[in-house]
């Protein structure tokens, strides 16, 4: 029998026509979580009654992956809070397994017991990532503000380990942990076997708190990230080349999105909530009272579909795709889905300048001068 | 001899051999993947807060 | 050499005295696999340890598709082929060993069973 690659099959997907297919879902099953992380952008306390009683009931779940699968839903990813805080998830994850949905578990490692390890073991996931924050003990629990936090997930991680199922290992990159970033990487790669990454990109919590961005690395440190990591540096390269003379603008774009979100992807919060992006403050489609189907083709279609509304110097920006800018950060740091942000801005034209991407004037910009 | 006259008169669609391929599931490295984007979805430079994909 | 032999040991040759246990196989679907149609894509994804390789999921072209669909643990083999000459532009012999091929390496993946 002929085999081809993930990578190969999901291109199918990406060639034009792209059709919109909601291909990829993230669904968090709840925003409760036993870790209390300085940078988190949604935890909420494990015994908060009022999230757990709003909670989607493990039918409403069924009822959902039956219809996300009927509308072409392939790979899907759980996410939280803690998955596992939820006692039904496996119920939920195995049910999803069931409709031939390709899942990955987001988790923090801390509330994996042997008995889920050994049952995972028997229904694999696609992936599970666990987040780690640190080397140390002292430096993962000055990020999770959970004593004993840190052996948890290194046992949830070993129980994973040894039953073989697909793992990866990731990690947020704030001011507590950057000193111990490149340890932790070799601990991960070298020691573990594992594949490790690693985002320095802070957003506020979807409550518009800013309080995660305290700890934020300023944009130079970021740029120094990417510099010191090769693969980084050689994906970057690799990204440069590909926009390197082709600096046309998106003048002709005059959506507010410019990614996936919507034409692929979707998200679906705890409480029944669906938007294009998990990260989405505002605009949702309530599943407990419609259907996935129409949510998708009317309602997501037309968020989707939001032209802009002003000019601003991001509208005409060819380097946008270095800054990971869009339209959900936007609004939690400044309110407004529109409005650039500065920090993503000066990474983007220290990205720029750093691997010889040429930044066409495109507007009042400090960091083009 | 109505339906067999249904059934003649139905154009067949041209054949191809049937096929059945393997497609491995690995997720690939996502060296450039934000902590919230999944690592398993193909390639392009990824959507920095959700598991869309930015277009290439 | 008896059926179940044959059907590991393609190519079958039409007018092989096996060949007539082989159409009348009865097959049915794994019950450990979920078929996905996505946008003009079809998929099987094993759902459990039991089917053989849970590390992969299978793609079938449409062909492939509409001889899957007709699988109910009720048709013979034969008749699957009858529906498939009906259906599509294809000729006897050709379509039968393209069909039997097609089985052997659903059953070499535990995707269907006799």
């Amino acid at each position: 029998m002929e085999s081809i690659s993930f990578t190969v099959f999901s291109a199918k997907f990406d060639s034009p026509p792209v059709k919109r297919i909601p291909i990829h879902g993230m669904i968090e099953v709840t925003r409760r979580c036993p870790l209390n992380c300085a940078h988190c952008y949604n935890n909420l306390p494990l015994d908060n009654q009022d999230a757990l009683l709003n909670e989607l009931t493990f039918d409403e779940h069924c009822r959902i992956l039956d219809e996300i699968s009927e509308a072409g839903c392939l790979l899907l990813t759980y996410t939280g809070g803690e998955i596992f805080a939820r006692k039904d998830f496996l119920e939920i994850y195995t049910y999803g397994r069931r409709k031939g949905l390709l899942i990955t578990l987001f988790t923090n490692g801390t509330m994996i017991t042997r008995e889920i390890a050994d049952y995972l073991a028997t229904s694999r996931p696609f992936c599970v990532e666990i987040t780690v924050y640190g080397y140390t003990r002292e430096t993962h629990e000055r990020v999770t503000g959970v004593p004993g936090s840190y052996e948890r997930c290194l046992e949830g991680i070993r129980l994973l380990a040894e039953r073989k199922i697909p793992l990866k290992l990731k990690t947020m990159v704030l001011t507590l942990n950057e000193h111990e970033i490149w340890q932790l990487k070799s601990f991960v790669e070298d020691r573990l076997g594992l594949e490790f990454r690693f985002d320095p990109m802070i957003t506020p919590r979807l409550d518009y708190s800013q309080e995660p961005l305290i700890f934020r690395l300023p944009p130079y440190k970021v740029l120094e990230l990417d510099l010191k990591d090769p693969k980084r540096t050689s994906e970057w390269r690799r990204v440069a080349e590909k926009f390197t003379g082709c600096v046309s603008g998106p003048t002709s774009n005059k959506e507010v999105y410019y990614c996936k979100a919507g034409i692929t992807g979707f998200g679906i919060d705890p409480y029944g909530g669906m938007s294009l992006c998990l990260f989405s403050p505002s605009g949702k489609y309530d599943l407990r009272k419609g259907r996935f189907s129409m949510g998708w083709e009317d309602f997501l279609l037309k968020a989707r579909s939001q032209k802009i509304s002003k000019q601003t110097k991001c509208v005409h920006c060819a380097i946008r795709d270095l800054c990971g800018m869009c339209p959900p950060n936007s609004e939690m740091e400044t309110g407004d889905q529109e409005e650039p942000v500065d920090f993503f801005c000066e990474v983007a034209h220290l990205r720029a300048h750093t691997f010889g991407i040429p930044v066409k004037p495109h507007g009042e910009c400090r960091y083009c001068r | 001899m109505g339906a067999k006259s249904e059934k003649e008169a139905k154009p067949k669609k041209p054949y191809v051999k049937p096929k059945v391929v393997r497609v491995q599931l690995t997720p690939e490295e996502v060296v450039l993947g934000t902590c919230k984007s999944s690592g398993g979805s193909g390639a392009g430079v990824l959507c920095r807060l959700c598991g869309a994909i930015l277009g290439s | 050499m008896n059926w179940y032999e044959i059907c590991y040991h393609p190519p079958i040759y039409t007018g092989h005295p096996f060949v007539k246990i082989l159409t009348n196989l009865i097959l049915r679907k794994s019950e450990n696999t979920a078929f996905r149609k996505i946008g003009d894509e079809y998929i099987l994804v094993p759902v459990a340890a039991a089917v053989a390789d849970v590390e992969s999921i299978f793609n079938l072209n449409e062909t492939g598709a509409a001889i899957w669909d007709k699988i109910d643990g009720k048709k013979s083999l034969k008749e699957i082929i009858n529906e498939i000459e009906e259906e599509y532009e294809a000729e006897g012999q050709q379509l039968e060993n393209d069909v039997f091929e097609f089985v052997n390496e659903m059953m070499e993946a535990k995707l269907i069973e006799a």
